[in-house]
C-alpha cells in the first residue's frame, strides 16, 4: 500500500533512513532504557533491598503528623506533604517561600522528617533548602536509570529537550516507515522468512513496527511533549498568550488565593478526610498537601491513586478547618477542562502505570520490541551499505551500542550494590556504567566474535546480580515470599531466564572461532 | 506574473535539495512554534480558560509532524514555500497585533 509518487517515497525513505542512521543510537538507548524504568518502583524496591509498600499513605496519620508538627517552626506550616516512602517509612516535607537577599531569586526552605514505619519516631530530620537536599543513597539505581532514559544523563534542559528531538524523529519514522512500505498491511499477516539475509532481517523489522506502530506513535508524541512541554511550550505560551507575564500566567493556572485567613485554628481531622477520599474514589491515597496548616485558611489536597477503571489519578480538595469537600482539583486550571483532563493522560500513557503489572508488562514487552525495530532499521540500512568500509564499521559498532548499553546498565547496578554500604552510590552508580561502557567499547575493538561476547558478558552480569544483590544485605527469596515482595522475586527470576537464554545464544558462537563469512546480498529490499 | 512564477520555479528547482532542507527543517520548527503560540488566541479557553494554553502545548509534537511530511511531500516547491511563508507572516502579523 502506498500512495506516494515514486519521488516522495524516495525521499520519505531517504529522511526515514538518515534521520533513523543520525539519531538511532541515541534513540536505542532512550527505548531501552525507557524499557525498563517502566517498572522503577519496582527496581527501586528490589535494589534497596526492601519490600514495598503499595498500600498508599494509609487511615492513620493524624496524631502521629500533629506531634511531629510541633517541633517544626511556624514557618514551615506554609505547606506541607505527607507522602509514604517505598521503604513503608513516612515522610513530611514543610515548607515555605522566601526571597534570598543576595541574589533576589525565591528559594524554598525546607524541614525534611522520615518516620520508621513501625514505631512512629523520627529517625531522620534535615533542614536547609530544598535546592540542597541531599541525594537518597538507596534511591541511587533508579534514579540514574530514569536520569538516563529522561535526559540521557545531559544537563538540563540540553538532555530533556534532545529527548524530546528523539520523540519527534520516532513519531516521523513511524508515520513514514508506514507509507513507504508498499505491502505494510499484507506483510503484518506473514511471519517472516527464515532467512540469515537482509530480506529475513527486514521482514522481522516490517512485522515489529507495524504491529508495534500505535504503541510507537504513543510513547514518541508523549515522549516528545515531555520534552518540550516544560522547557519551550509553557515559557512561549506564557509569553504569546499572557504578554510574558509570568504571574498572570499562574494565576490563570494555580489561582492565586488572596486575603487567606491566618488565624491559627486546629486542622480537621486527616484521617477522617483520608476516609472520605477513599469512599468518593475508591481508590487509596497517595500521597497529602496541607497549605497554611493550623491556620483558618488551611487546605488539605488529597492525591489518589488512579481509581478503578480509570486512566489518571485524582485530586481531592477540602476545607481544611471544616473538613467540607470543595470537590475535584484539575491538574490544570482552576475548574474541569478538555486540556486539563487530556493533560492529565499523557503521564498514564507515557508510563505505562495505569493498569498496575499487567500494564506495566505490555509496556515493557513493546518498548524492547520498538527498541528492536530501532536497531534492526539500522542494521538494515547499513548491511545494505556494507561494501562500503565506513557503513561497515558503524555496522560493528550498532551492534556493540545494542548489546553495550544493556553490559553497562548491568555494570552499574553491580555498582550500585557493592557501593551502597561503603560509598556514595549516587556517585559510583553513573561510574559503574561509564567503566560497563568502556569495557563494551574494549570487546567491540574485537572485531571477531564481538556480538557473542557481549551477549556472554551480559548474561554473566545478569545471572550474578540475584546473589550480588543478596550477599549485599537485599531481601531474600523466602522473606520476599512471607513479606510479599513479588517484584524482588520477579526481577531476580527475570534477570536468571534473561541469562540464562543468553548464554545459550552466546556459547555456541563464541566456541565457534571460524566466523562464516556475510552471504553477498542478491535480492534487493524495498 | 506566470513568467515570474516560472522563474521562482527555476530558481527553487536548481536548489530544490538546500530549499527542502530549509523547508523540512528550520522553517518546519519555526512554523511550528508559530501555529502553537497562535493558536493561544483563536482555540477557545473553555470555562476554565486554560484550553487555548493546554490544546496548543500537548498538540506541539502532532503540529511539527504534519508540518514536516508536508514540507517533505510536497511536490511543487513554490507551493511549499509558498505556504510555509504564508502562514510565517499570517501568524507573526497576529501576534504582533494581539501581544
Amino acid at each position: 500500500m502506498s500512495f506516494l509518487t515514486q519521488a516522495k517515497t524516495k525521499r520519505f525513505l531517504a529522511v526515514h533512513g538518515w534521520s533513523g542512521t543520525l539519531l538511532g543510537l541515541l534513540l536505542y538507548v532512550c527505548i531501552f532504557t525507557g524499557s525498563i524504568v517502566v517498572f522503577e518502583d519496582e527496581i527501586d524496591s528490589w535494589s534497596r533491598g526492601q519490600i514495598a509498600h503499595h498500600e498508599g499513605i494509609g487511615t492513620l496519620v493524624d496524631h502521629k503528623f500533629r506531634v511531629t508538627a510541633r517541633d517544626v517552626d511556624r514557618k514551615y506550616y506554609e505547606e506541607v506533604s505527607i507522602f509514604r516512602l517505598a521503604d513503608g517509612n513516612m515522610r513530611y516535607l514543610f515548607h515555605t517561600h522566601e526571597t534570598d537577599q543576595e541574589t533576589g531569586r525565591i528559594v524554598e526552605p525546607i524541614v525534611r522528617m522520615t518516620l520508621d514505619s513501625a514505631t512512629g519516631d523520627v529517625i531522620e530530620r534535615w533542614e536547609g533548602l530544598r535546592s540542597e537536599l541531599p541525594s537518597d543513597p538507596g534511591g541511587a539505581l533508579r534514579n540514574f536509570w530514569v536520569d538516563l532514559h529522561v535526559q540521557l544523563y545531559m544537563p538540563n534542559p540540553y538532555g530533556i529537550i534532545l529527548v524530546g528531538v528523539l520523540g519527534l524523529a520516532m513519531m516521523f519514522a513511524a508515520v513514514s516507515g508506514i507509507v513507504i512500505h508498499r505491502h505494510v498491511f499484507r506483510d503484518a499477516f506473514v511471519a517472516a522468512r527464515s532467512s540469515k539475509r537482509l530480506v529475513g532481517a527486514r521482514d522481522l523489522h516490517v512485522l515489529a513496527g507495524t504491529w508495534g506502530l500505535p504503541f510507537a506513535f504513543i510513547l514518541a508524541f508523549t515522549g516528545a511533549f515531555f520534552g518540550f512541554a516544560g522547557n519551550v511550550g509553557v515559557p512561549l505560551m506564557s509569553m504569546s498568550a499572557f504578554g510574558g507575564d509570568q504571574e498572570a500566567m499562574i494565576e490563570t493556572i494555580v489561582g492565586v488565593r488572596e486575603d487567606i485567613d491566618l488565624t491559627p485554628a486546629p486542622l480537621a481531622a486527616l484521617d477522617f478526610v483520608i476516609r472520605d477520599g477513599m469512599s468518593r474514589t475508591g481508590a487509596a491515597v497517595n500521597a497529602i498537601q496541607i497549605t497554611n496548616y493550623d491556620s483558618a485558611g488551611a487546605k488539605i489536597m488529597l492525591q489518589m491513586d488512579p481509581s478503578p477503571g480509570s486512566l489518571a489519578p485524582q485530586t481531592l480538595a477540602f476545607d481544611g478547618v471544616s473538613r467540607r469537600f470543595e470537590g475535584e482539583a484539575p491538574l490544570f486550571g482552576q475548574a474541569p477542562s478538555i486540556g486539563s483532563s487530556l493533560l492529565g493522560i499523557i503521564g498514564p500513557l507515557h508510563f505505562g502505570n495505569f493498569a498496575g503489572l499487567a500494564s506495566k508488562l505490555v509496556w515493557l514487552g513493546m518498548g524492547l520490541a520498538m527498541a528492536f525495530v530501532t536497531a534492526s532499521g539500522m542494521l538494515l540500512w547499513t548491511k545494505r551499505r556494507e561494501q562500503d568500509q565506513l557503513w561497515n564499521g558503524f555496522r560493528h559498532w550498532i551492534v556493540v551500542t545494542v548489546w553495550g548499553l544493556p553490559f553497562a546498565m548491568l555494570v552499574s547496578a553491580v555498582a550500585y550494590f557493592i557501593t551502597v554500604p561503603v560509598a556514595d552510590p549516587n556517585l559510583w552508580t553513573p561510574l559503574g556504567f561509564l567503566a560497563g561502557a568502556v569495557v563494551a567499547v574494549g570487546l567491540g575493538l574485537r572485531t571477531e566474535s564481538t556480538e557473542a561476547r557481549l551477549q556472554l558478558a551480559n548474561a554473566a552480569l545478569c545471572l550474578a546480580m540475584p546473589v550480588l544483590r543478596h550477599l549485599m544485605g537485599g531481601t531474600s527469596w523466602a522473606e520476599a515470599l512471607i513479606g510479599g515482595g513479588t517484584e524482588i522475586l520477579v526481577i531476580d527470576i527475570l534477570l536468571l531466564a534473561m541469562g540464562l537464554l543468553l548464554l545459550r545464544k552466546a556459547r555456541p558462537a563464541v566456541s565457534d572461532r571460524e566466523i562464516a563469512p556475510i552471504t553477498p546480498i542478491q535480492e534487493p529490499a524495498e | 506574473m506566470m513568467s515570474y512564477l516560472q522563474r521562482a520555479n527555476g530558481f527553487l528547482q536548481s536548489k530544490a535539495r538546500t530549499v527542502r532542507w530549509v523547508l523540512c527543517g528550520p522553517t518546519t520548527l519555526f512554523v511550528t512554534l508559530l501555529l502553537m503560540m497562535g493558536a493561544a488566541h483563536w482555540l477557545p479557553e473553555g470555562d476554565a480558560k486554560v484550553d487555548n494554553i493546554a490544546l496548543p502545548v500537548l498538540a506541539f509534537p502532532l503540529i511539527w509532524v504534519i508540518v514536516f511530511l508536508y514540507a517533505l511531500a510536497e511536490e511543487n516547491l513554490v507551493r511549499g514555500v509558498a505556504v510555509m511563508v504564508g502562514l510565517i507572516i499570517g501568524h507573526v502579523g497576529m501576534l504582533l497585533a494581539v501581544m
